[in-house]
C-alpha cells in the first residue's frame, strides 16, 4: 500500500515529469521494432509503419498509462475546478451576489458559534476544571439550590472523602484605601482558606492565608488582584484599609484571575462558624464550591453524599427531614447554566438561516442550469458519465461556498464585535471570546455542507430528465422546465417550512418578553434615581451617628425642591441578592421538622422608602418618624413572608427576634408591604423583613452602606445635581455612588431575554424575507415558463381574474405545503425553547395564528407581481414563444 | 502460421512477471521475449504493455530504472520486487491448479 500511495503521489506532482518518460519508452519501443523490420530486409518506411501498427495508437496507450496512475480523480477535479472559476468569473454580477450572501450566513453562524463555545463549551479557567462542583443544599423542590450553614459546610468537609476540599465564599462591596491613601470603592470577596486549594490556583507573589489565620479573629489578611497592585504603590507586607479597618497584604493573585465576576480586587478570610446548635445549623448562608479527588467517580460521589443524608436524618432529624440534603452542580454549568438555553437557541437559528441562504442558491442554480442543459447534454454525448457533470456542477458550487466562507471569517469578527457589544451577561476579560481555530474550524465544516447543499438538487435536475433530448432540432423544452419548476417549488416549500419554524419561534420569544414587561415588579421604577452611600468607620467611628447622617441626607433630598419623595434602603431590589437571614417568632416553638427556619431578606430602611419606590402598603402601618432608637422595635414584612410564615393567621401584632434570641431585641411586626420581586421579573418575591434604619436591631447590619432613591420628574442630570448638591449640604466630600436611573436597573434585569428575542427576531425577519424572495422567484420562473399555456387558457376565453387565480393559488398552494412541514416541525422543535419562554406555552395558538397570517400575506404579496404579469400576456406572443 | 489466440484477461500481468522473473528488461523485450516463447501463438497488444506495466509498478511488484541498453541508448528497466516474485508464485500455482481442473471437466465429455 506504500507503494501504492508513494507512486500515486510521484504521479500527482511530477506529472508531466512521467509523461515525458513515457514517451521515451515508447520511442525507444518504436525504433527497436522499426529495427526488427529492417533488418528482415524491408525498406525503412515500411519497417516504420508495421512498427506503428503493431504497437497500436499512442494517444491511446498515453491515456490508458494515465488511467493505470490512479491520479485520474484528482486530475479531473483540478480540470472541474479550473472550469469552474472560469464560469464564475464570466457572470461576475451572480458570483458576487451569491458569494456575499453566502460570506453573511457563515460569519454569522462563526460569530454565534464564537459565543457558544466561549461560554457554554470552553472549560472554566481552573486546572481540571471538571472536577470542581458547586455544593448547596437542596430544601425540597422548593429550593432546590439553597446555600451551606456552617454545620453542613463542617460535616461535608468531614464526611466527604470524594472531595479534596471544600471552600466557601462570598462577595461584598468595599472601600479600599491604600498606603498613600487613595481610596476607591472595589468588589471584595471573603473566601475560606481552602478556595484557592480548591481552585488550584496559587498567588503570583507571596502566599494565601491558612486556617488557623481565617479562623482566627485577629488583623485581617488581604490578597490583591494582580493589577489592584501593580503600579508599585502596594507591596506585600504593607497595610491597607478596607472598610477602614487595617488589613495586611500577604499576596497578590496571578493576572487574569477571576472566579465569577472580574472585578474582585480584594480577598480576605471567611470566618465559617460550624458550631453545632440548631440555629447555627439552620442559618443558610455559604456558598460553597469543592474539587472531587482524582480517580473518584461521580457515583462514587453519589453515594457518599446519599450516606451523608442518611448520617444527617439519623442525627438531626428535627431539621434534616427527608427532602433536606446536600447536592452538587458542575461548576461550569452553576455559572452559565443560565445562559445556555437561549444560547443553544440562537445557534440553531443562525443554521436555520444558513440552511434558507443555501436552498435560496441552490433555486438560482436550477435556473442556471436550464440554460445549460445544452451544453451538458454535447458533453454527454461526447462520451461524459453523468456523474462526471454532477461533480463539475457541485465544483462550482463549492467554489462559490468556500470563497463566501473565506469572506465571511472576515465578516465574522465584525459580527462578533456587534453581538459582543449588546450581550447581556458580564463575559470574563480574561478568557475573550474571539474567532479562533476552532470558529474556523467550524465555518469550513459549514461551507462544505453549504456546497453540497446548493450542488444537490440543482445538479440532479440538470443533468436528468433526458439530456440527449435537449440536442435535438426540435425539442421543446416543456419537460424539462417543469422539471425545474417542481424542482424550485420543493425548494420553496422547504424554505417557507423553516422560516415558519424561525417565525414560530421569534414570535414566541417576543409575546414572552412581552409578559415579562408586564409582570408586575411590586415598584413604580420611572422617574426614579438611584446612588449608593457609604459612610466608613474612619470618617465617623459611631455608627448611630454615621445613621443619623444618612437620615438626615435623606430628609435633605426629600425637602429639594423638584423631588416628590426620597428614602434610602440598604439593599435594592434587583441589584443585590443576598441570603435570608433566619429568625425566631416568638411564642412559636422551634420550626417544624423538614421546612426551613423561617429566614427573610433582612432591610434596613428609611419611613419614605416605600412611597419612593411606590410599595404599596397592604395591612397595618409603615414606620413612622417615632420609630426611633430608644421606641419599641418594629419591622414591616412583605406579603409572601405573612403568607410563608404566618399561613391563615394574623402577623401584625405578632413579635420576632434574631439568633442569638438571648441577645437579640424583640421586634414587633406592624404592617405588611406588598411583595417586590428583588430578584427579577422571572423569580418569585422572596421573603422580606425591612427595619427602621435609625433603630438598626441587629448590630452587625451598622447602616452606614445605603442606597438612595429619588423620586423626580425632571431628567436625571437635573436631580443628579440636586443629589449631589443635597448631599454636600450636610457632609460635604462625600462621594456618591454609581448615580443612575432605576429603569436602567430594571432593563438590565431583562437583558437576557432582551437579547435573545432581538437577535432572533432579526434572523426570522431575514429568513423570512429570504424564503418570501424565493417564493417570488419560484413563481416568476414559472410564469415564464408557462406562457404558452397561459396564452392558450386566455385565447380560449379565461379572464384576468381566473388567471390571477391561477398563479396566485400556485403560491398559495406553496405557502400551504410550507405551512404543513412548518407547523409540525415547530411545534416539535419549540418544545426545546421551554427554557427560554415565560408566560407563554410553546404551543401557544396565538402566536401560530400570527406567523400563518404573516406568511399568508407575504405570499399574496410575492404572487402578486408574477400574478400581474401572467395576466398581461398576450396569446398571439405567447403562441409564437419558444 | 496458426491464428493468434487473444489473451484472457488479467492474464498479461503474470506473462509479464514471469518474463521478469528471468531478468530485468525493457518494455520492448518483454513484448518480444513473450513472442518468442509462445512461439508467436499469443497476440499481446503491444500498446497494453505498458499501462500494465505502471500499474504492476504502483502495485510495488516491479521496480523501473533507467539505464543504457545494449545499442547504448537510454531504456528503462524493469525489474521484479520481492513481492512481485512472491506473486508470480502464486498467480502460477493458481494457473496451473485452474487449468487442470478445467482439463479434467473437458475430458469428462
Amino acid at each position: 500500500m506504500l507503494s501504492d500511495l508513494r507512486f500515486r503521489l510521484r504521479a500527482l506532482f511530477q506529472r508531466s515529469a512521467m509523461e515525458r518518460e513515457l514517451d521515451a519508452e515508447l520511442r525507444f519501443h518504436l525504433e527497436r521494432e522499426t529495427e526488427k523490420y529492417v533488418r528482415t530486409g524491408i525498406s525503412r518506411e515500411e519497417a516504420e509503419r508495421r512498427a506503428r501498427i503493431a504497437l497500436g495508437g499512442v494517444e491511446r496507450i498515453k491515456d490508458d498509462a494515465r488511467d493505470a496512475r490512479g491520479t485520474q480523480l484528482i486530475d479531473s477535479l483540478a480540470q472541474d475546478l479550473r472550469y469552474a472559476a472560469r464560469r464564475l468569473g464570466s457572470t461576475p454580477g451572480f458570483t458576487v451576489a451569491t458569494v456575499l450572501t453566502l460570506a453573511l450566513g457563515i460569519g454569522a453562524n462563526a460569530a454565534v458559534f464564537s459565543i457558544v463555545n466561549g461560554v457554554l463549551l470552553r472549560p472554566l479557567p481552573f486546572p481540571d476544571s471538571e472536577r470542581l462542583v458547586a455544593v448547596y443544599t437542596r430544601l425540597g423542590s422548593d429550593f432546590p439550590y439553597f446555600a451551606l450553614s456552617g454545620p453542613e459546610f463542617a460535616d461535608i468537609g468531614n464526611r466527604v472523602n470524594a472531595f479534596d476540599g471544600i471552600a466557601g465564599y462570598g462577595f461584598a462591596p468595599g472601600t479600599l484605601t491604600r498606603e498613600n491613601g487613595e481610596a476607591e470603592r472595589v468588589l471584595t470577596m471573603r473566601v475560606t482558606s481552602g478556595f484557592f486549594h480548591v481552585l488550584g490556583v496559587q498567588p503570583a507573589r507571596g502566599r494565601a492565608f491558612t486556617d488557623e489565620e481565617a479562623q482566627g479573629s485577629e488583623s485581617c489578611l488581604a490578597l490583591l488582584a494582580h493589577d489592584a497592585s501593580g503600579r508599585g504603590s502596594t507591596a506585600i507586607g504593607s497595610t491597607i484599609r478596607l472598610d477602614d479597618a487595617p488589613c495586611h497584604v500577604i499576596g497578590t493573585m496571578p493576572e487574569g484571575f477571576a472566579f465569577r465576576n472580574d472585578q474582585v480586587k480584594v480577598w480576605t478570610a471567611l470566618r465559617i462558624n460550624g458550631e453545632e446548635t440548631p440555629i447555627n445549623r439552620g442559618s443558610h448562608s455559604i456558598a460553597a464550591i469543592a474539587r472531587v479527588r482524582a480517580g473518584v467517580s461521580a457515583e462514587q460521589v453519589d453515594a457518599q453524599l446519599q450516606a451523608l443524608r442518611a448520617y444527617w436524618s439519623e442525627q438531626y432529624p428535627d431539621h434534616h427531614a427527608t427532602e433536606h440534603f446536600a447536592v452538587t452542580r458542575p461548576l461550569h454549568e452553576d455559572f452559565v447554566g443560565d445562559q445556555r438555553d437561549a444560547l443553544l437557541l440562537l445557534g440553531g437559528a443562525v443554521v436555520f438561516v444558513l440552511l434558507i441562504v443555501c436552498v435560496n442558491l441552490a433555486a438560482l442554480l436550477i435556473s442556471n442550469g436550464q440554460a445549460r442543459r445544452r451544453e451538458f447534454a454535447v458533453r454527454h454525448a461526447l462520451g461524459a458519465h453523468r456523474r462526471r457533470l454532477i461533480r463539475q456542477l457541485i465544483a462550482e458550487a463549492m467554489l462559490l461556498a468556500v470563497i463566501g466562507g473565506v469572506i465571511g471569517i472576515v465578516l465574522a469578527n465584525m459580527l462578533l464585535a456587534g453581538l459582543l457589544a449588546f450581550y447581556p451577561q458580564r463575559l470574563p476579560v480574561s478568557q475573550p471570546i474571539t474567532i479562533d481555530y476552532v470558529a474556523v474550524l467550524y465555518a469550513c465544516a459549514l461551507v462544505i455542507a453549504a456546497g453540497f447543499l446548493i450542488a444537490f438538487v440543482p445538479a440532479l435536475n440538470t443533468t436528468g430528465g433526458r439530456l440527449q433530448e435537449t440536442l435535438r432540432a426540435d425539442s421543446r423544452t416543456g419537460t424539462a422546465s417543469r422539471r425545474a419548476v417542481a424542482a424550485r417549488s420543493v425548494l420553496v416549500v422547504s424554505q417557507l417550512a423553516l422560516s415558519v419554524i424561525l417565525l414560530v419561534g421569534a414570535v414566541l420569544l417576543i409575546r414572552s418578553y412581552q409578559q415579562l414587561q408586564q409582570v408586575d415588579l411590586g415598584i413604580e421604577p420611572d422617574h426614579v434615581l438611584i446612588f449608593g452611600l457609604f459612610i466608613p468607620a474612619g470618617r465617623q467611628p459611631d455608627a448611630a451617628a454615621a445613621r443619623r447622617t444618612l437620615a438626615a441626607i435623606e430628609d435633605r433630598l426629600a425637602a429639594t425642591p423638584g423631588v416628590v419623595t426620597a428614602g434610602a434602603v440598604s439593599s435594592l431590589p434587583l441589584a443585590a441578592a443576598g441570603p435570608p437571614d433566619m429568625f425566631a417568632i416568638e411564642g412559636r416553638p422551634e420550626p417544624p421538622p423538614g421546612a426551613p427556619a423561617p429566614g427573610a431578606r433582612y432591610l434596613m430602611a428609611t419611613p419614605r422608602m416605600f412611597a419612593a419606590l411606590r410599595i404599596p402598603l397592604k395591612r397595618g402601618r409603615l414606620f413612622v418618624d417615632g420609630d426611633a432608637p430608644g421606641r419599641p422595635f418594629v419591622a414591616v414584612i412583605n406579603e409572601t413572608a405573612a403568607r410563608l410564615y404566618w399561613p391563615g393567621d394574623d402577623p401584625i401584632g405578632r413579635t420576632i427576634r434574631y439568633y442569638p434570641q438571648e441577645t437579640s431585641p424583640s421586634i414587633q411586626i406592624v404592617g405588611i408591604v406588598g411583595d417586590v420581586r428583588s430578584m427579577g421579573p422571572r423569580e418569585p418575591a422572596p421573603p422580606a423583613i425591612y427595619v427602621p434604619l435609625l433603630q438598626a436591631p441587629r448590630p452587625p447590619y451598622e447602616g452606614r452602606t445605603m442606597t438612595f432613591i429619588v423620586r423626580a420628574p425632571n431628567r436625571p442630570a437635573a436631580v443628579s445635581a440636586s443629589a449631589r448638591a443635597a448631599v454636600a449640604s450636610i457632609d460635604v466630600g462625600l462621594p456618591l455612588a454609581n448615580v443612575r436611573p432605576m429603569s436602567e436597573i430594571v432593563s438590565a434585569a431583562t437583558g437576557q431575554p432582551r437579547f435573545t428575542t432581538l437577535v432572533m427576531s432579526f434572523f426570522a425577519g431575514v429568513a423570512f424575507f429570504l424564503a418570501a424572495l424565493g417564493l417570488y422567484g419560484v413563481l416568476a420562473y414559472s410564469v415564464e415558463q408557462r406562457i404558452r399555456e397561459i396564452g392558450v387558457r386566455v385565447a380560449l376565453g379565461a379572464g384576468k381574474r381566473e388567471i390571477l387565480r391561477l398563479i396566485i393559488g400556485n403560491g398559495m398552494g406553496l405557502a400551504l405545503m410550507g405551512v404543513g412541514v412548518g407547523v409540525p416541525a415547530a411545534l416539535t422543535l419549540t418544545r426545546l425553547m421551554g427554557g427560554t419562554l415565560s408566560g407563554v406555552t410553546s404551543t401557544d395558538p396565538l402566536t401560530y395564528i400570527a406567523v400563518v397570517t404573516m406568511l399568508a400575506t407575504s405570499t399574496l404579496l410575492a404572487s402578486y407581481l408574477p400574478a400581474r404579469r401572467a395576466t398581461r400576456v398576450d396569446p398571439i406572443i405567447a403562441m409564437r414563444t419558444e | 502460421m496458426p491464428d493468434r489466440l487473444d489473451l484472457p484477461q488479467g492474464t498479461l500481468d503474470l506473462l509479464i512477471l514471469k518474463s521478469l522473473s528471468l531478468g530485468a528488461q525493457h518494455g520492448w523485450a518483454i513484448s518480444e521475449r513473450i513472442q518468442q516463447v509462445s512461439r508467436d501463438t499469443l497476440q499481446i497488444p503491444q500498446g497494453s504493455l505498458y499501462p500494465a506495466l505502471h500499474r504492476l509498478e504502483r502495485r510495488g511488484l516491479v521496480r523501473a530504472e533507467w539505464g543504457a541498453s545494449d545499442n547504448n541508448r537510454k531504456a528503462k528497466y524493469y525489474e521484479l520486487t520481492r513481492a512481485g516474485r512472491r506473486q508470480l508464485e502464486a498467480e502460477t500455482t493458481a494457473w496451473e491448479r485452474l487449468t487442470a481442473a478445467v482439463q479434467l471437466v473437458l475430458r469428462m465429455a
